[in-house]
């Protein structure tokens, strides 16, 4: 039964907060600008003609995907720290934390592809 | 045994809820936006289905997950690297309240967009 350990850990613990402070700016940043400034008058939503304005620009491409790596590794390290507070057996444990590894991977990889190749033409 | 609520416990819990609450949202969050490779229409079809009044109110909620556990995160940052710790429960209501004053500015314009919202869902049906 494994209840953690003051060993190790002091890295992924220092991350946990580092992302957390760059994400209390971007995410706070990000919500105000897209969801408040950035919306059709009339519809009241946000289209791809808005967002193709930003998102083509090398800029705006670099800075969402620092900001997304950072919210899916906070998110996720934060998800374990959670499940990691209750699953104390081995073989539970290497199950879930291959799987929330897992789901990392593929949020992350979903959203470099739509940053990466976003043209904002057809 | 009966557990004693205090301030920094309902913190923690409050922190650990909004938290996982925007993990999923982000999940969501990633799938949504990566209809953008499908080029307007596609896009433009799904952020349709998201312009109905209960994702409005929705965007609401997500304000007050993010608010709460962005101020609640501050609160941590200054506890785990300051000497926060004697004075936790004041950076608590203090941080509480300025994440109160831009809730109440940034959700009252979300709440005008979900009336918006609302009023032209009623005036098609009607």
């Amino acid at each position: 039964m494994y209840k953690g350990s003051s060993n190790s850990g002091d890295m992924i613990w220092f991350f946990q907060r580092i992302t957390g402070l760059f994400l209390v700016i971007l995410l706070l940043l990000h919500f105000l600008l897209i969801h408040l400034t950035n919306v059709d008058h009339e519809t009241h939503m946000v289209t791809f003609d808005l967002v193709a304005k930003r998102l083509a620009s090398p800029f705006w491409k670099t800075l969402d995907l620092v900001f997304l790596s950072m919210a899916v590794f906070h998110g996720l390290n934060g998800a374990w720290m959670v499940i990691a507070d209750y699953i104390h057996q081995a073989w539970a444990r290497i199950t879930l934390f291959t799987i929330t590894c897992t789901l990392g991977v593929i949020l992350l990889a979903l959203g470099v592809l739509t940053i990466v190749t976003f043209t904002g033409t057809v | 045994m009966i557990y004693r609520w205090q301030t920094g416990a309902i913190a923690w819990v409050l922190h650990r809820l909004t938290g996982l609450f925007l993990t999923f949202y982000l999940t969501l969050h990633v799938w949504v936006i990566h209809n953008l490779t499908k080029g307007p229409e596609g896009f433009n079809e799904v952020m349709g289905f998201l312009g109905s009044p209960i994702f409005k109110l929705g965007e609401i909620g997500i304000l007050f997950a993010i608010l709460y556990h962005a101020f609640n995160g501050i609160r941590i940052l200054i506890i785990d690297f300051g000497k926060g710790a004697r004075y936790q429960k004041q950076l608590f209501w203090g941080l509480m309240a300025v994440a109160s004053v831009i809730f109440l500015v940034a959700g009252s314009q979300l709440f005008m967009d979900f009336l918006a919202v609302l009023s032209k869902t009623f005036e098609l049906s009607i």
